[in-house]
This record gives C-alpha cells, sequence and structure tokens, in this order.
C-alpha cells in the first residue's frame, strides 16, 4: 500500500512542476499576477513539489526495508536477509531507485532555494531561477516516470528478492552515490540561477553573492563524494588503486575541474564584475556536464568497471534532455553575452589575475579528460578501436596541474586590482593602517619557503639517486616540493589571516575556507605521489609458513581459514581469510592481519576485502587473490606510503567547502538584510 | 553589425558542434556495441609459431608436434579454443560436435587454462568434436592467436590466413556468421 | 620575526620529506621488476573493462603479465614487448594509444586547448589592464 501512494506523489510532483515552471516562467503580465503573488505561487509549488518527493522517495525506502517484493526494484535488488543498513543504502543501489535519489535531491534544492523569500531586488531572479530549476525537475520526473519508474509492480508478488550486487553491500558504496549525487544536482541550482540570470540580461555583484553558496555546497558534496568513491576503489577493489582516469570516474572529475573554476571566478565577479561572461558560461557548463556524467553512467555508453545495468531507450531520453539543456542554455547563452558590460580592470599581476589563470589551468584541464575519455568513441566511429587510459591522462593532464598548483600558493596573497605588494587592499577585513607591514612579510615567508623547498629537493635527489631510476627518483622529488610548497601556502594564507584579524578566533569562514581548501589539496598531493609512484608491492604465492619480504616489512602465512554464511550476524557470504603475521627484526609476530575473499552464494559472486593497516607513514595493504593450482595462497602484499594523509586531505578540503558555504550564506544574509 | 556576425558565426560553429557532437553520442548508443568488449579484428593475423605446442590430453592422441597438427588439416581448418570450467562452451558443445561430425579433420581444439584430465574428462562424457585436441597450458597459443576469452572459434583459409573469428559461443548470429564464413572458405 | 612564520611550515615540510625518504629507501627492486611493473600499467586487460593488466586477476591478465616476464627475460626492449602484444591484440591493447594521424587530434588536442586558452586569457588580461589604466586616468 504504501509503494501506492508513494508512487502516487511522485506522479503528482510532475503538475505542481509543471505549474511551478508556467508561473514562474511566463512573460510578465500574461497571467495579470502581481509579482508578490507569483513569488509566492511559484515559492510554494516548489516547497510541495519537494514534499511530493521526500514522500515518494521514503515509500520506497520503507519498500525496501519492509522487503515489499511485489515492486519490482525491491525484488530484483533486495533481499530479506541483507543487513538493514544495506537494505536502506540498496534503494539508491541500482537505476531506478538512484534516479529517485537524483530527483529527490533536485527537487529538494529547488525547495531550499524557495524556503527563504527572496529580498525585492532578488525577486524576479529567484523566480525565474525557480522556473529553470522546474524545467529540470520536470524532465527528469518524466525520465523516470516513463522510463525508470521504481514502483513497477509485480504480480503476483515473488517471496524472496534477488539480492544486492556484494560490490554494493559495503558502506563507502553506500555514501558514495548519495554525496556524487549531492554534487550533480547542487550544480543545477548554480544552472538555474545562471539562465535566470541570462535570462535578465543580468549579473551583477549581488549575483555572484547570491550563487557562490550553491556552487561551494555542490563543490563540497562533490568532492566528498569522489574521494569516496577512490577510497573505496582503494580498499575494495584490491589493486590499492584509487585513481585509474576510468570514464566514470573522469566524467565525476569534469564537472569538479569546472566547479571549482566556477567557485574562483565567482569572487571575482563579486569583487569588481569582471569576468561575468565566462563564469556565467562556467555555470552552464558545469551543469551540462554533470547531465552528461549521469547520461554516460546511465547509457553505459563508454567501457568501465563501474557496469550498470544498461537500457538503451533510457540513455535516449536523457540524451534529449542533454540535447535540449545545451541548446536551450549555450543558445541564450550566446544570444545575450554580448549585452553584459565588462566590469572592473585589474592587473595581470592580482588577485585577479591569478584567478583567471586558476580557471585557465582548471578548465584546460576539464578539457583534456573530455577530449581522451570520449577520443575511443570517436575513433570507434571510424572503426578504429584504440583504448585511452592511465599512462595517457598522467602525461597529459598532470602538466597543467603544475603551474595551477605553483599558483595557488601564491594567489592568496596577491592584492585585488595590482599587484604592487606594498599597496592595495589585501585580506577580507584588514585594518587601513597594517597593511603595508603585513603585505611584506607572507611574500618573504614564500621566498624562503622556495628556497628550503628548493634545497630539500637537491637533497631527496641526491640522496635517492642511487637508485636505478633517476627520472623517477626526480620527479618524485619535485612533486614532492610542490606538495610542500602547497601546504606552505595554506598554512601561510591562515597565518596571514590571523595576522590581519588580530587572532585566531576572528579568521572569518571564508578564511578558513581557502586555508583549509588549499592545505588539504597540498596534504593531499603528498599522499598522491606517494602512493602512486612509491609502493612497495609483490604478489607472492605462499603455503602456510612461507615467509616473504617486502620492502622493510617480512611476512608469514599463518593460515587460511573459513567462515560460513550467517544469516543471524547479517553475513550473507562465505568468507576465507588468510592469516597474515607482520614480523619484526627479531621474527617475533608484531601483528596479524587478515585479508578476506568473500563469496555471495546467491549471486555466485566473490568480492576481496583487503587488510589495511594504517600508520602515520603509510598502510600495510594485503589483498587475498586466490588459491594457486598448486595449493598455495596467492597473496599481495605492499606498503603503501602517506596514503591516509590523500583522504586526510580531502577530508580538510570538504571541511574546508563546509566552512565556504557558511561564509558565503553568512555574506548573502548580511549583505541582503 | 560586427557583433551580429561574430553572433551568427558562433551560432552555426555552435550547432555544427552540437549535430556532431549528438550523432557521436548517438552513435554510441543506437549500435549494437557493449564497450566492455575488447575489439577483435581479422585483420589481425594469428601467430603460428607455437602452434601445436602443449600438453596431451590423457587418454588422447598426442598432438603436440606442429606437422602431426597440420597433417591432419588440409584445406581450411578451423581452431577453437574452450575449457571445461568455462558455461559458455558448453551452449556451443552441441553444434561443434554437429560442425566436427560434418568436416571431419577440420575443427582443431585448444583447451584454454584447464587441467588436461578435466578437459579430457569433458571430452569423454560430452563428446570430443576435435580432430586435433591439446591443453594450451602455458597460454602462449591463446596470446598469440589474440584470444579475448573462451569459447573464441577461428576460421582459416587453406593458406592459413584468418577469415573470421567468432568472439563468444557460436549460438544465434555468431553460428549464422561463422555458417557463412565456413561457407566462403571451401569456395 | 620572519621565522616565527616560517618555523612551522618548515617542520611540516622537512616531516614530509623525511617521511618520503624512509619509505622509498626500503628496498631496491631489480630493474626488471621495475620494468615489468611499468610495462603491466600499459597494457590494458583484453577481459576487463578498460582496466591494466596490473589491476586484474582475470586469467588472460595473468597470462599476459605471465608472457611479460618471459619477453624480458629473454632480453627483449620495452618497445619490442609492446610490439609484440599489439601485433596480436592490435593497437587497442595499449592503455597509451600511440601517434598515428588517427591519434594526431589526441595527443595534439591537449596543448590546442592550452594554446586557445591562453589566448583568450592573455586578452582578457590586456583588456582589464587598459579598464584598469582608463579608470585611474
Amino acid at each position: 500500500m504504501i509503494a501506492e501512494w508513494a508512487h502516487l506523489a511522485l506522479i503528482l510532483a510532475l503538475p505542481v512542476a509543471v505549474m511551478q515552471a508556467l508561473s514562474a516562467l511566463s512573460p510578465a503580465g500574461m497571467l495579470g499576477w502581481s509579482g508578490g503573488f507569483r513569488q509566492n505561487i511559484v515559492r510554494w509549488s516548489a516547497l510541495f513539489g519537494a514534499i511530493l518527493t521526500s514522500l515518494a522517495f521514503l515509500g520506497l525506502v520503507l519498500a525496501f526495508i519492509s522487503g515489499d517484493f511485489s515492486v519490482k526494484t525491491t525484488f530484483e535488488h533486495s533481499h530479506s536477509a541483507k543487513p538493514l543498513l544495506y537494505k536502506i543504502s540498496g534503494t539508491w543501489g541500482n537505476h531506478e531507485g538512484s534516479i529517485l535519489l537524483w530527483v529527490l535531491i533536485l527537487a529538494v534544492f529547488g525547495g531550499l532555494l524557495a524556503l527563504r523569500k527572496g529580498a525585492a531586488s532578488r525577486q524576479d531572479l529567484q523566480v525565474r531561477a525557480l522556473g529553470v530549476q522546474a524545467l529540470i525537475v520536470i524532465a527528469f520526473l518524466a525520465f523516470t516516470i516513463f522510463t525508470s519508474n521504481p514502483f513497477e509492480r509485480l504480480l503476483p508478488a515473488p517471496i524472496e528478492g534477488r539480492g544486492l550486487n556484494p560490490l554494493l553491500q559495503d558502506i563507502g558504496l553506500a555514501l558514495h552515490p548519495p554525496l556524487l549525487y549531492f554534487g550533480y544536482v547542487g550544480f543545477s541550482i548554480t544552472f538555474a540561477l545562471t539562465v535566470a540570470a541570462l535570462l535578465r540580461g543580468e549579473a551583477d555583484q549581488a549575483w555572484a553573492r547570491m550563487v557562490r553558496p550553491w556552487a561551494m555546497l555542490a563543490w563540497t558534496g562533490l568532492t566528498a563524494g569522489i574521494a569516496l568513491g577512490s577510497w573505496w576503489a582503494y580498499y575494495e577493489l584490491g589493486w590499492g588503486g584509487f585513481w585509474a582516469w576510468d570514464p566514470v570516474e573522469n566524467l565525476s572529475f569534469l564537472p569538479w575541474l569546472t566547479g571549482t573554476a566556477l567557485i574562483h571566478s565567482l569572487m571575482v565577479v563579486e569583487k569588481s564584475g569582471a569576468l561575468r561572461v565566462w563564469t556565467l558560461f562556467l555555470g552552464v557548463v558545469t551543469f551540462v556536464l554533470a547531465i552528461l556524467g549521469t547520461f554516460v553512467v546511465r547509457s553505459g555508453l563508454l567501457t568501465s568497471v563501474h557496469a550498470f545495468a544498461v537500457d538503451p531507450s533510457r540513455g535516449v531520453f536523457i540524451l534529449a534532455i542533454l540535447g535540449l539543456a545545451v541548446i536551450a542554455a549555450f543558445g541564450l547563452f550566446v544570444w545575450r553575452a554580448p549585452q553584459f558590460k565588462p566590469g572592473g580592470g585589474f592587473a595581470p599581476v592580482s588577485r585577479e589575475g591569478a584567478l583567471v589563470l586558476n580557471n585557465l589551468f582548471l578548465s584546460t584541464g576539464a578539457g583534456v579528460v573530455l577530449l581522451g575519455t570520449f577520443f575511443p568513441l570517436i575513433t570507434e566511429a571510424f572503426g578504429q578501436p584504440l583504448t585511452v587510459g592511465k599512462p595517457y591522462f598522467d602525461a597529459t593532464f598532470l602538466p597543467f596541474m603544475v603551474p595551477l598548483l605553483l599558483l595557488m600558493a601564491l594567489g592568496p596573497f596577491l592584492p585585488w586590482r595590482q599587484a604592487r605588494f606594498a599597496a592595495g587592499s589585501g585580506g577580507e577585513s584588514e585594518a587601513g593602517p597594517k597593511r603595508r607591514r603585513l603585505r611584506l612579510r607572507p611574500a618573504r615567508g614564500l621566498l624562503t619557503l622556495l628556497v628550503v623547498a628548493l634545497g630539500l629537493a637537491a637533497l631527496v635527489i641526491t640522496l635517492l639517486s642511487w637508485q636505478s631510476q633517476p627520472r623517477l627518483t626526480l620527479t618524485i622529488a619535485l612533486a614532492m616540493v610542490l606538495a610542500g610548497w602547497l601546504l606552505g601556502g595554506g598554512v601561510l594564507t591562515l597565518l596571514q589571516r590571523v595576522q590581519a584579524s588580530g587572532s585566531l578566533a576572528k579568521v572569518t569562514l571564508l578564511g578558513w575556507a581557502v586555508s583549509l581548501a588549499h592545505a588539504g589539496l597540498g596534504i593531499a598531493v603528498f599522499g598522491l605521489i606517494a602512493g602512486s609512484a612509491m609502493v612497495q608491492e609483490r604478489t607472492v604465492n605462499l603455503k602456510p609458513g612461507d615467509e616473504a619480504e617486502v620492502g622493510h616489512l617480512t611476512f608469514r602465512l599463518e593460515g587460511v581459514r573459513e567462515t560460513q554464511v550467517d544469516p543471524a550476524a547479517g553475513r550473507n557470504y562465505i568468507s576465507a581469510f588468510a592469516d597474515l603475521a607482520v614480523l619484526d627484526r627479531q621474527g617475533g609476530v608484531q601483528m596479524i592481519l587478515s585479508p578476506e575473499r568473500r563469496f555471495y552464494p546467491i549471486r555466485q559472486d566473490s568480492t576481496t576485502e583487503a587488510a589495511i593497516h594504517v600508520t602515520w607513514l603509510g598502510d600495510i595493504f594485503l589483498a587475498f587473490n586466490t588459491q594457486a593450482p598448486d595449493g598455495g595462497f596467492i597473496v599481495s602484499l605492499s606498503w603503501r606510503p602517506l596514503i591516509p594523509w590523500l583522504y586526510f586531505g580531502c577530508f580538510l578540503m570538504v571541511v574546508g567547502g563546509v566552512c565556504g558555504v557558511l561564509g558565503s550564506w553568512r555574506r548573502l544574509a548580511r549583505m541582503s538584510s | 553589425m560586427n557583433t551580429n556576425f561574430l553572433r551568427m558565426a558562433i551560432f552555426v560553429l555552435g550547432a555544427v558542434a552540437i549535430v556532431l557532437v549528438g550523432t557521436l553520442l548517438w552513435f554510441g548508443l543506437s549500435s549494437q556495441r557493449n564497450p566492455a568488449d575488447f575489439p577483435t579484428s581479422t585483420s589481425i593475423q594469428p601467430d603460428f609459431s607455437a602452434f601445436g605446442q602443449g600438453r596431451a590430453l590423457p587418454g588422447f592422441e598426442d598432438f603436440s608436434d606442429i606437422a602431426a597438427v597440420r597433417a591432419g588439416v588440409e584445406g581450411p581448418f578451423v581452431v577453437n579454443f574452450f575449457a571445461s570450467w568455462c558455461q559458455p562452451c558448453r551452449l556451443e558443445h552441441p553444434y561443434l560436435l554437429e560442425f566436427g561430425a560434418a568436416n571431419p579433420g577440420r575443427l582443431i581444439g585448444l583447451a584454454y587454462r584447464d587441467d588436461p584430465i578435466n578437459a579430457a574428462t569433458y571430452l569423454t562424457t560430452d563428446g570430443n568434436p576435435y580432430a586435433a585436441v591439446l591443453a594450451d597450458t602455458d597460454s602462449l597459443n591463446a596470446l598469440n592467436f589474440g584470444l579475448t576469452g573462451v569459447p573464441e572459434t577461428y576460421v582459416f583459409s587453406a593458406d592459413g590466413n584468418l577469415l573470421f573469428r567468432s568472439p563468444g559461443p557460436l549460438i544465434g548470429a555468431l553460428k549464422s556468421q561463422f555458417i557463412d564464413a565456413w561457407a566462403a572458405a571451401q569456395k | 620575526m620572519m621565522t616565527n612564520q616560517t618555523r612551522p611550515i618548515l617542520a611540516l615540510l622537512c616531516l614530509a620529506v623525511l617521511t618520503s625518504l624512509m619509505t622509498s629507501f626500503a628496498s631496491a627492486q631489480t630493474v626488471n621488476e621495475i620494468r615489468a611493473k611499468a610495462l603491466y600499467t600499459e597494457l590494458r586487460c583484453v577481459v576487463c573493462a578498460g582496466q591494466a593488466i596490473a589491476e586484474s586477476n582475470a586469467e588472460l591478465a595473468q597470462d599476459m603479465r605471465a608472457q611479460v616476464t618471459v619477453l624480458i627475460a629473454a632480453n627483449k626492449s620495452d618497445a619490442e614487448i609492446r610490439d609484440w602484444f599489439v601485433t596480436r591484440y592490435g593497437d587497442a591493447v595499449l592503455m597509451n594509444p600511440p601517434l598515428k594521424p588517427l591519434t594526431l587530434a589526441l595527443w595534439f588536442g591537449p596543448l590546442l586547448i592550452f594554446v586557445l586558452g591562453a589566448g583568450i586569457t592573455g586578452l582578457v588580461m590586456m583588456r582589464a589592464q587598459s579598464r584598469l589604466v582608463e579608470k585611474e586616468r
């Protein structure tokens, strides 16, 4: 019965969205409504639509929890023997449910935009943005209802479900899609506000201030989603890889790159009104890339380890949405762009100049990733299949990131408009007379930092040059210096803000945001370099009692044990553990780590659960691959230095993002009250 | 006027780009393609240098000698990779039996990554369609033939040119393509 | 004064470099092991969805890895080993597509994108500069 009500709520949300779009976007005077009345109608339909969609989603979650297998989605993707947590996450662990989640986030964000009654000056912008948002909701609601209805029924109702893909039965993967969608769909609000600005022919500083919290919110969700996905790949796939340049990964990375550019260019618009045409372009592009990502994932267009159920008719539907969004938004953009007057000027060496370069490198990076991801499809269309993999992206994408990271540490110290170190107004809230002194210190600090960093690089190179790979050593050393430079820049940014405001407690949220995000990236880069270039790894065939050495570690296989299926304990799989002892120098057992292989009898499928021992210096990463024909056990043993710092860095970036959301939100509230 | 011209130019360029990209994505959707499949091509000729190397199946004649294998093969011939552990192989097995009986001496089997004992048991219980069969124990023949999975079947002309390859079991569309290719090879 | 500011950063930097030293000192792999590992990342596993053979447990990936070590032991160069696989599987077996007329756009596209972007950036910067000068006048 719940499923029926939920289905009804979902269907009702469609006319509500249509009404929202019509009343928001119809020409003024046609309906004979006053501005305030129109605003209220639009706002209330957005809120009502958000409630209806939430009810529909809640209904599906309840169907999963209660095991209502008369719902086809539940039957195919759930099982009564599954733990409660994974019953819930199973709701979005399949195509229909995940699309419903997409629509849910879309509608809820629309509701949030409608929640606050915009100030009179922003009323028209809010109404039109809600109208655009309603159009997106209509498109995806129609997609859900007509091609991927999660409430399709089965008669008679089966007694038991078909279980869940074992790879999805995992905490990382339970949280990864909602966060990723949070990011993807968050950019629908920046898109709606952008298109509304294009419709009005006006994108002023107040507009930028309004977009910023939403852009930051989406960026934060996307960052967390990507990091979580990478962490999942790291511990679950058993190879210790965290980024494979897989098409599906790339497609989540694309809106991240342009979204990061957007956050930075919005600052320029808010400060001086410059770069607005470019910023509007980014606002459109970022969400278009998010739809593109959804399209590729849901249609199975490109080769990916992330296999999803594929249905061409669904692909055609999203392709149509994508095409409409692109044609309408870019058509409007090209039509309106010349009307926007250029904003304030700035010198090449200035905060604005640095932000422009940031946009150049990020957009180039996005262009490269887009080219590499879709190139195999192009050559395949000409009958010449090709593979474009990790080595290509490493070689073409990373070079553009080096200047970006170099600039990143410097950017926050440059004054707006003009670059003379002794002049101009700098941070968010600086006192006048102190400026001159404050300006000098970070500059000298950075120079010192550079000298020291280069000295350390020289040291690392000499110390490591006895190794057989001088080129690799050099690259690692330089990359480490770059990461140190970046981290230093982030910390110095914070110190500068502390000095400017007088105490740590007085640093603005936006000051925290930039420091944490930049320092976090620096820390993540340390982990990234070490975790990809400095890994010590061996795959060996061991019999119980055998020892193997990897780097500074010695392992001994103590034995292999098995556990059986135990529904009571929430275990619907058979496990085999390889107990590996980590030995100290005297041969004593330091600890025992047990990588696991799981076999799921219901799906006839197996997964690897790596055993990871996390330390400050790095991870001991063990995976149990398989049993060898000779009776031995094949395990891969590795030492992965600094990896925890990659995820700690990402965590700092997310915290920085949250600070950015709150800070820019507070500023918006202050400025508009 | 300048702005208008620029605007028109951008519109036209944009429209062309959208049509091109749209066509590409449409192509990606509409064709019967599975992007996960590794592209196979008959323009790549298998390497016969290790052909016939392998281990004999117990109870079966030992063909681990190139001359012996080739001697049994005059005219066009077919090479089929299979394994006793491979479920899709069982789908095409009845047809292979039929084909082997109708074309004596033309079908060569290579057991991929299979224990010779298991392969022998499989062929004894389910029937042996092959004129000559070996276990490709070190997988050298598999790599030399550009194998992308089992079962995979290769049709060669009398002079050893690859005419057709079936990257999956000989059932449905692949089976009828195989029959056509074999008919063409006879000519 | 200034050292007060930079000291924590210096400390952090030293820590990072030291950890990197400690972790990379640990063992020296043989040249052949390093070569094999690099080649594993350059060859595509033909039964997997776009993964390199370094990242797959599939039978064919194991076979391909074994073949790489056999070829290295037979004193083949990296280029010869790549060719060995290309003649059997075609260009698609390389994770890194070869430079040919077909892939010119792929390999020079990034540069082109950058040059184009840099040109626009230069233009934007020049205009912004002239607006600044105008305003200050």
